[in-house]
């Protein structure tokens, strides 16, 4: 019998698994995408084959790629980038694993605790997460990233800034740093040639700095799927998950079902109280129902409220899908006369923090997704028109959408590139939200989400949030060297979807309460980003839903299963372990 | 435009299965817009660029395999009618080419004859940016999946100008020859790794507490 249905194989559904499965319950985890399971052979470095948004391998629909993707109603300028399949938006997430600001969490007392969304905090301490950081990063593992040219770029822009170097995991004021990472540091030939003969495992092992991040990790060349280099679930949690009897004495493997679309989560009356049984799912064009005593939604920020709603769950508050913060992103693009290193190594190993604001973070990418960063734009197309846009150039020299003679100029040589990501520490806001669309057709899993940013009138924190950070990153630009500085200011690019049915400490503003279960309906839980509370600051996001979801698995095993909680009385196992790395190659997974 | 537009637009009400859309063989002159969308992001030394007084002395934009891939990602990512049916509910890349052409013939009405057929290509660059801009700012738009639709259509030719697809051979996904893009941005192509590797900032490997 199945003890724990897991819906979602992206940043936070294989941490729950993989945790439940060691202390020996029997976890099925459903998967809408598509399975991946011999990367080096079914992915490219191609950038169209691989991240073309609707049609690349990396998209949110099918496997199918002669299919349409999954459509979101988008009702504004703005692109939800999201991918489907085991691992998530994992597949082309840096692997940047910064903690949480503690400013975003209940309690915190320091000199700057008004600059944060304080009618939104977590329901717990920052200290209270800690042991739980601690159990995530010594799982991944999370390593501090290695230099390259673009950033030490960056970082030499930072410094001159006045900035402090930042040389602790825990951030408590405005300084610059490498990135922790949970990207294996490079070892052996990895990172210290292009010779792809010398690039094979175990020659070469960890990072090989090939600038390809956004399109899947499948490097080094014949290492076994839990030893590529960065960490994406589909490396270190899902391997870790399938072989969970081979590393934990009590340990059951997970039975995982890929293109398994869940069309609604089943609920039963048990005292008086909605209760979770279980879901019904499409899998092969047919409809199955599974049933368990707990239900994990971990479907991502969109699909987790569009399977509430499309399931007619209760919401009482109204607050299901409501809420969604995504950083209100910017990019910042520098020029500059020397070699920047813009299309190799990580997608980005160094960061600024600037708590109470956001951050700003060095992005390395390949030429067509600079070219889409440069013409995504709210302002219009620079040179002609404005699109009506609210803010203005920030410092820099132009701002808008590059086409023609100035795309071309600043694409001249995309290794004198240096791009900038600036992370709003954004605020929860009721009507930026996940409804059904009115419009699209339903699709397998029922009637398709809209998402609805009201990017122009966001609150006067969150935009001066935003254009505090994207200042900064200007003013970076010009101390590390550029002799011309691009905003982009970009439209709603949702790479940071967060908080859409937030755990919160008042029931009149959240969905679930402090354990992550849903307040409306018992044995359910969620742990995808949207269970946060907040924007977190601005840090990333992955980290820390990876280690609430490690919080919810205890909480599930000891409020369902009889157990005790573990993470502050063990020792963790690496998911690059020998006994994970002899389980992966004995069962070729 | 306004009385065009609310018969295009106007009716587009609720998406149907996308099975009941047109073929996209029926419709005229969309590779002409399509092309000329991308000659107005990544001008080369092509026909089109040339037609619209911004052009370079070597390839851009505007490839068949740019083209085709553009087109294709404009049909997925709008397999539904986009307009109404007094445009006969176009989808993807035809209802794009009838968007762009109708704002085309606005922005400067000697666009219905030129040397394409789709008076969007007939255009200046500076007349193209025009109905960028309207597209960007119609109030008519406002809530509905064309809103995304439209601002993506720049944003998508620059991402196809700049990848691999020029040079492609989708069937053995493998290029055939060197990218229009990477010559353009003097990027050195895909590689498994690179000795980029220059240690740790400030010396410091290990970061705990």
């Amino acid at each position: 019998m199945t003890d724990v249905i897991v819906i979602g194989a992206g940043g936070g559904g294989p941490v729950v698994a993989k945790e439940l499965a060691a202390r020996g319950l029997d976890v099925l985890v459903l998967e809408a995408g598509p399975r991946f399971a011999d990367p080096e052979n079914e992915w490219t470095h191609f950038e169209d084959d691989v991240n073309n948004p609707i049609t690349g391998l990396f998209r949110h629909g099918p496997g199918d790629r002669s299919r349409p993707p999954w459509l979101r109603d988008l009702p504004q300028n703005s692109f939800v980038w999201q991918v489907s399949g085991v691992g998530g938006t994992t597949l082309h997430f840096f692997g940047n694993s910064p903690r949480a600001a503690p400013g975003a969490f209940s309690g915190y007392d320091g000199a700057d605790r008004d600059m944060y969304d304080t009618a939104h905090l977590f329901p717990f301490g920052y200290d209270e997460l800690r042991p739980y950081y601690e159990w995530v990063e010594a799982t991944l593992p999370v390593q501090t990233a290695p230099m390259g040219a673009k950033e030490q770029l960056f970082l030499r822009g930072a410094a001159a800034m006045g900035l402090p170097h930042q040389t602790s995991l825990d951030t408590t004021r405005a300084a610059h740093r490498a990135q922790q990472n949970a990207i294996l540091q490079p070892a052996g030939t990895a990172g210290r040639t292009h010779d792809r003969s010398r690039l094979h495992h175990p020659e070469a092992r960890g990072c090989t700095m090939c600038g390809h991040c956004y399109q899947g990790c499948f490097l080094p060349l014949g290492a076994p799927r839990n030893l590529k280099a960065k960490r994406s679930t589909d490396n270190s949690y899902v391997p870790m998950m399938l072989t969970a009897d081979a590393w934990s004495p009590q340990g059951r493997p997970v039975t995982l079902i890929a293109d398994a679309v869940v069309s609604e989560i089943l609920v039963e009356q048990v005292h008086g109280e909605t209760t979770a049984r279980g879901v019904r799912l499409t899998t092969a064009g047919e409809e199955h129902e599974a049933t368990a005593p707990v239900v994990v939604l971990a479907a991502g920020c969109i699909e987790s409220p569009r399977l509430w709603l499309n399931s007619t769950l209760p919401n009482p508050n109204g607050w299901v899908g409501r809420g969604l913060t995504d950083h209100h992103m910017d990019a910042v693009f520098g020029v500059f006369d020397e070699y920047t290193g813009q299309t190799r190594g990580p997608g980005s190993n160094a960061r600024v923090d600037l708590p109470g604001y956001g951050g700003i973070e060095q992005v390395g990418l390949p030429p067509a997704l600079i070219a889409y960063a440069l013409n995504f734009s709210d302002s219009g197309i620079h040179g002609y028109g404005r699109a009506g846009s609210v803010v203005d150039s920030a410092g820099a020299d132009s701002v808008g959408r590059l086409v023609g003679r100035d795309l071309l100029d600043t694409m001249s040589d995309a290794d004198r590139v240096l791009a900038a990501l600036v992370i709003s520490d954004d605020d929860v806001e009721p009507d930026n939200r996940v409804t059904l669309s009115p419009i699209l057709y339903p699709d397998e899993g029922g009637p398709a989400p809209r998402v609805t940013v009201h990017h122009r009138r966001r609150s006067a924190r969150t935009r001066r949030n935003r254009d505090h950070a994207t200042r900064k990153a200007v003013e970076l630009m010009r101390a590390a060297g550029a002799k011309r500085v691009h905003r982009c200011d970009w439209p709603p690019l949702i790479l940071h979807s967060q908080s859409s049915m937030r755990m919160g400490v008042s029931d009149q503003d959240s969905v679930l309460d402090a354990d992550a279960e849903a307040r409306w309906v018992k044995r359910l839980f969620i742990a995808d980003n949207s269970a946060l509370a907040n924007s977190l600051g601005g840090p990333n996001p992955t980290l820390t839903t990876q280690a609430i979801a490690t919080r919810t698995a205890e909480r599930i095993f000891a409020k369902y299963f009889g157990g005790s909680a573990w993470v502050t009385h063990e020792n963790p196992v690496s998911s690059i372990a020998d006994r994970v790395t002899a389980a992966v190659i004995e069962r070729g997974i | 435009m306004a009385t065009t537009m609310a018969a295009l637009v106007g009716t587009a009400g609720v998406f149907a299965r996308e099975s009941n859309a047109s073929p996209l063989s029926e419709t005229p002159a969309v590779r002409d817009t399509i092309n000329g969308v991308l000659a107005f992001v990544v001008p080369g030394n092509d026909p089109y660029s040339h037609q619209q007084g911004m052009w370079t002395d070597r390839p851009g934009g505007v490839t068949a395999g740019t083209a085709e891939s553009l087109e294709r990602t404009l049909d997925q990512a709008s397999p539904m009618p986009l307009l109404g049916p007094a445009a006969g509910n176009l989808p993807g890349a035809a209802a794009i080419a009838l968007l762009l052409n109708t704002f085309g013939v606005t922005a400067d009405p000697r666009a219905v004859s030129g040397p394409f057929a789709a008076p969007f290509a007939n255009l200046s660059h500076a007349a193209k940016a025009q109905v960028f801009e309207w597209l960007d700012t119609d109030p008519r738009f406002e809530g509905l999946v064309l809103k995304f639709v439209v601002n993506a259509i720049p944003t998508l030719a620059a991402f196809a100008a700049f990848s691999e697809v020029s040079a492609y051979d989708r069937t053995r996904r493998e290029i055939a020859g060197r990218p229009v893009g990477w010559e353009l941005s003097r990027y050195a192509g895909p590689s498994d790794g690179w000795d980029e590797f220059l240690g740790y900032y400030g010396g410091i490997d290990e970061v705990e507490g």
